[in-house]
């Protein structure tokens, strides 16, 4: 076994230790995390945001559902077309209105 | 087990001898890697912080109901909210947006008797006058926003408002762009006296779905005789559905973006790894012309494999960390979360949890295999001779 094969298993190792030792700190650090400057904040204004974007800059939805459920955009400029919201693409969460029934058939 | 141990060294020195193939495979592989790392821990992130948000707003949200969506509903209800049972506390609140120059905000109204005497800021204090405000960080820093800086907003000019506090950028991310004031200072910037956005009902243990119908019924049985819009009621576990289909069940459209761009990289990498095919197969047909197997030929390239993913998967992590974490996810988070720009101005939030990082791995191991196996069978059961050639 040659010392280059040595070297690159001893990289590997301390890779993957590295590794491994990075994602229980990040573990460990969430599980210290003083949210409750998070808790106080949601508490205080009853609960704003709940999507991976910052403002609600087309409509509501992603921003926060409980606000407004629907997704206004695909009634304009075309109505029945696709959501135009830029927030719709592809941020790491995606809300949808909840759809619950009104109907009550009458004989 | 002395074999497999020679076959796992052979597999190494073959990764070190071609050097730039080696190369050129973990760098694709990183490229494929880093942003499906990043954007599932950017995701776990903000799930957290979206849960905090869930657990701790009210139990019901009530709004009237106009068009089939929700609109601002009037402060004579909050009477008849607060009388029944079961009910521990009401307050109304105001959610509108505004633009603070070129930047959209954020504007909330709310009572300031709500106010935890935990909450902290990073300057300032929370309002308690008319006319005050308390701006979110990223606000602050992008317009030099100071405490006693007075302002006005072209939605209602007339209306003066000042600055009072500053929240602390690790509140959450949607507190960055946000303008908190009084209700009543909302009402008169939105022009909405006497209306709220939605009325939040805070309720005792098990109260809150059994409220919500009830709200929901007595509204419907009365508006024919008093010609009132309907109210749209929502309650807790409608909200924890919202937050579900959200992360876990879709997961965005990203998630299809990425399968997408996953099953444009396994052609991709076939190829890639097809890169000094001709030198492979001379070393095929060299090892079957000393003696090995098929299998031990197949054997010592899936170690090949293992090892380029054990190498590129821990890379990908270590560099989506130090990036999200060192970096704030500079150029990079802005794909992930909307509406930040290049320099987000707050902490991203991120959480690398064990299984994405396994599906990571998983997926390196899976590319490299579906790249390199067939091939090489293919190779290695051929005569050695023409191998060779």
């Amino acid at each position: 076994m040659s010392g280059k094969i040595i070297f690159y298993l001893l990289f590997l190792a301390v890779l993957i230790a590295l590794t491994v030792m990075m994602i229980a700190l990040d573990q460990y650090s969430w599980k210290r995390i003083h949210s409750d400057q998070m808790v106080a904040f949601q508490r205080m204004v009853g609960g704003v945001g709940m999507g991976a974007i910052s403002v609600p800059i087309w409509n509501f939805i992603n921003f926060d559902p409980r606000i407004q459920p629907i997704d206004d955009s695909t009634l304009w400029p075309i109505p029945g077309g696709y959501s135009y919201g830029p927030d719709r693409t592809a941020t790491v969460s995606y809300f949808e209105e909840i759809p619950f029934n009104q109907l009550s058939l009458e004989k | 087990m002395n074999k497999h141990l020679n076959l796992l060294f052979t597999a190494i020195g073959n990764i070190i001898r071609n050097k730039v193939r080696s190369i050129v495979l973990v760098l694709c592989l990183i490229a494929v890697l880093f942003p499906f790392v990043t954007a599932l821990s950017i995701s776990e992130g903000i799930k957290f912080q979206s849960l905090i948000s869930v657990e701790e707003g009210a139990d019901i949200y009530v709004t009237m109901d106009y068009f089939g969506s929700n609109t601002p509903i009037s402060l004579d209800y909050l009477d008849r909210f607060r009388k029944m049972e079961g009910v521990t506390k009401v307050f109304p609140r105001i959610v509108g947006r505004a633009y603070f120059a070129n930047r959209l905000a954020t504007i909330v109204g709310i009572f300031p008797e709500n106010s935890p005497k935990s909450i902290r800021f990073a300057q300032g204090r929370m309002f308690r006058e008319r006319g005050e405000v308390v701006v979110g960080e990223g606000l602050a820093r992008e317009f030099h926003l100071q405490l006693g800086v007075r302002f006005s907003l072209s939605i209602n000019s007339s209306k003066l408002l000042k600055v009072v506090g500053i929240f602390d950028s690790d509140a959450t991310i949607w507190s960055a762009n946000l303008i908190l004031m009084s209700f009543e200072d909302a009402s008169e910037f939105f022009k909405m006296k006497g209306k709220a956005t939605d009325i939040l009902i805070y309720t005792r243990p098990g109260y809150g779905p059994v409220l919500a119908k009830e709200i929901q019924e007595a509204a419907s049985a009365s508006n024919p005789d008093q010609l009132e819009t309907s109210l749209r009621v929502q309650d807790k576990l409608l909200v924890k559905r919202y937050f579900q289909r959200g992360f876990n069940y879709k997961a965005g459209v990203f998630t299809a973006l990425y399968t997408v761009a996953f099953a444009l990289a396994i052609p991709a990498l076939l190829i890639i790894s097809g890169f000094g095919q001709t030198e492979r197969r001379k070393e095929i047909g060299i090892i079957k012309a000393t003696g090995w197997q098929t299998q031990e030929v197949m054997e010592m390239v899936a170690l090949e494999n293992l090892v380029i993913s054990l190498t590129s998967a821990p890379i990908s992590i270590l560099l989506a960390m130090v990036w999200l974490k060192w970096f704030n996810g500079a150029f990079i988070a802005q794909f992930f979360i909307a509406e930040i720009g290049l320099m987000a101005p707050f902490p991203v939030p991120s959480r690398f949890l064990p299984l994405p990082c396994l599906f990571a791995f998983l997926f390196a191991i899976v590319l490299t295999m579906v790249g390199s196996l067939y091939s090489t069978w293919k190779t290695a059961t051929v005569p050695p001779v023409e191998a060779m050639r």
